[in-house]
């Protein structure tokens, strides 16, 4: 045994010592403190309690700050992200996705390739089931859209653009259906008045991303149905919301990987770059 | 027919995977998991499943269960065992090379669990694969011969036999 494989065996078991001695004497903490601060506390006694008035019909609490309390700030941060790519677009105007120029279409190893199959239809249903839950367990729109864009990128790494091309993807369709969810989200964001009213309620005046009925604007979405004896809570704005923004994200994001995955050539020819 | 049979396969394997990483079987949950299902596979079925009929095969199955036991049990401990000795031997018996191994069957999804199983078996790596001439490259920690067919019986022969029998075909 050479010096130096006896000085890794020695730092590599003192570094093991100091960890259990560390564990050990310690005690290993919470990695919450249970001491809450005012805002957690109201949070936490407000979010899922029906007889408050500040109640967000979630027992989501994240979600509930996004979507509810904070809603404002969600909407103007989804339209920041649809404000980027349509910067990126604008970058590359003229650069069209057609399969001739989109690459060999070569790809990766066999083996990559049919590993690559599986996981491009399996990722979209994990981000549907974390999108449509964003209102009962941690995740949302926005977290079920980033998860969906690993499965474009997935198969462009694998496969190359030119099957993307070939399968008929195209920056029009990714652009109509990143731009219905954001409408979505915009009508979803000041409908609150005309869904009571449509729902046969008493009309009123609502505030622009309400979710419940307040003291003082006494409109809000149906949080939940019955229907066979069972209650199904879909917390009024909440689920609507994250589908949108699931959509709105998953194209966004594979619209960006599409075209930056995009040959320079195309790139420079389509930004309208002087050769 | 067979693009609904894809389809279908693949509805039933996404509305699986849906209900089993939710963690529920509520109606609600099956109909917005089926929805999203159909979507997906609608749109892109053709890329998973070509031959439908194969899924419906009992005999594949069988052979499957057999395997997936075999291999994640028998396989693995005696592959994890024999790296595990030779990494705690003073004397390091190891002698790498990397091996040329054919394989007979067509199918993707044959080569790839064949790939996938020497991979995942300590000591041996699929480093690349010619699928014109048929060869896979595979590192191997302890090169007992370095001829393809000798290679061929040692690493691969029986994860090629469970692949024919599941995908080939």
């Amino acid at each position: 045994m050479s010096s130096e494989e006896a000085l890794a065996i020695i730092v590599s078991l003192a570094a093991a010592a100091l960890l259990a001695v560390v564990a050990v004497g310690q005690g290993l903490v919470p990695v919450a403190s249970t001491d809450l601060t005012p805002l957690a506390r109201f949070y936490l006694l407000n979010v899922y309690n029906g007889s408050s008035q500040l109640w967000g019909a979630s027992p989501e609490v994240i979600t509930s700050i996004l979507w509810d309390y904070r809603g404002l700030d969600t909407v103007y941060e989804t339209a920041v992200f649809f404000l980027a790519i349509i910067a990126t677009l604008t970058l590359f105007r003229d650069a069209k996705l057609l399969p001739e120029t989109a690459g060999s279409g070569r790809g990766m190893t066999v083996i990559v390739k049919t590993v690559t199959r599986i996981t491009f239809v399996t990722i979209p249903i994990i981000a549907a089931s974390i999108a449509l839950h964003g209102h009962l367990t941690p995740g949302g729109g926005f977290q079920g859209g980033a998860a969906f864009g690993v499965a474009p990128l997935l198969l462009i790494t694998a496969f190359s653009l030119r099957l993307a091309a070939e399968r008929g993807w195209s920056k029009g369709k990714l652009l109509t259906v990143r731009t219905a969810g954001l409408l979505a989200i915009g009508l979803i964001a000041v409908s609150t008045p005309y869904i009571i009213a449509a729902l046969g309620g008493k009309a009123g005046i609502g505030y622009v991303m309400q979710n419940q009925p307040k003291a003082w604007a006494e409109v809000g979405w149906p949080y939940a149905i019955a229907y066979a004896g069972m209650r199904v809570l879909f917390s009024g704005t909440l689920l609507f919301l994250n589908l949108a923004e699931l959509f709105a994200v998953s194209a966004g994001l594979a619209l960006v990987f599409t075209v930056i995955a995009m040959p320079t050539e195309v790139l420079e020819k389509g930004g309208g770059v002087k050769k | 027919m067979s693009k609904a049979g894809s389809a279908f396969v693949v509805f039933l394997l996404l509305l699986g995977i849906y209900l089993v990483y939710t963690g529920t079987t509520n109606p609600v949950d099956v109909i917005a998991g089926g929805v999203a299902a159909a979507v997906i596979a609608a749109l892109s079925a053709d890329l998973v499943v070509s031959k439908p009929s194969k899924v419906f095969d009992p005999r594949r199955w069988v052979a499957f269960v057999i395997y997936a036991v075999k291999y994640l049990t028998v396989i693995e401990a005696r592959a994890h065992l024999d790296v595990i000795r030779r990494i705690l031997s003073p004397s390091l018996p190891v002698d790498p090379a990397i091996v040329r191994i054919p394989y007979a069957v067509s199918d993707d999804y044959a080569i790839t669990t064949i790939a996938n199983s020497i991979t995942n078996t300590p000591g041996t790596v699929v480093v690349d694969i010619d699928t014109e001439r048929k060869y896979m490259y595979v590192h191997w920690i302890d090169a007992k011969t370095t001829e393809d067919e000798g290679a061929r019986a040692h690493v691969s022969e029986e994860f090629e036999n469970y692949a024919k029998l599941i995908f080939e075909g």
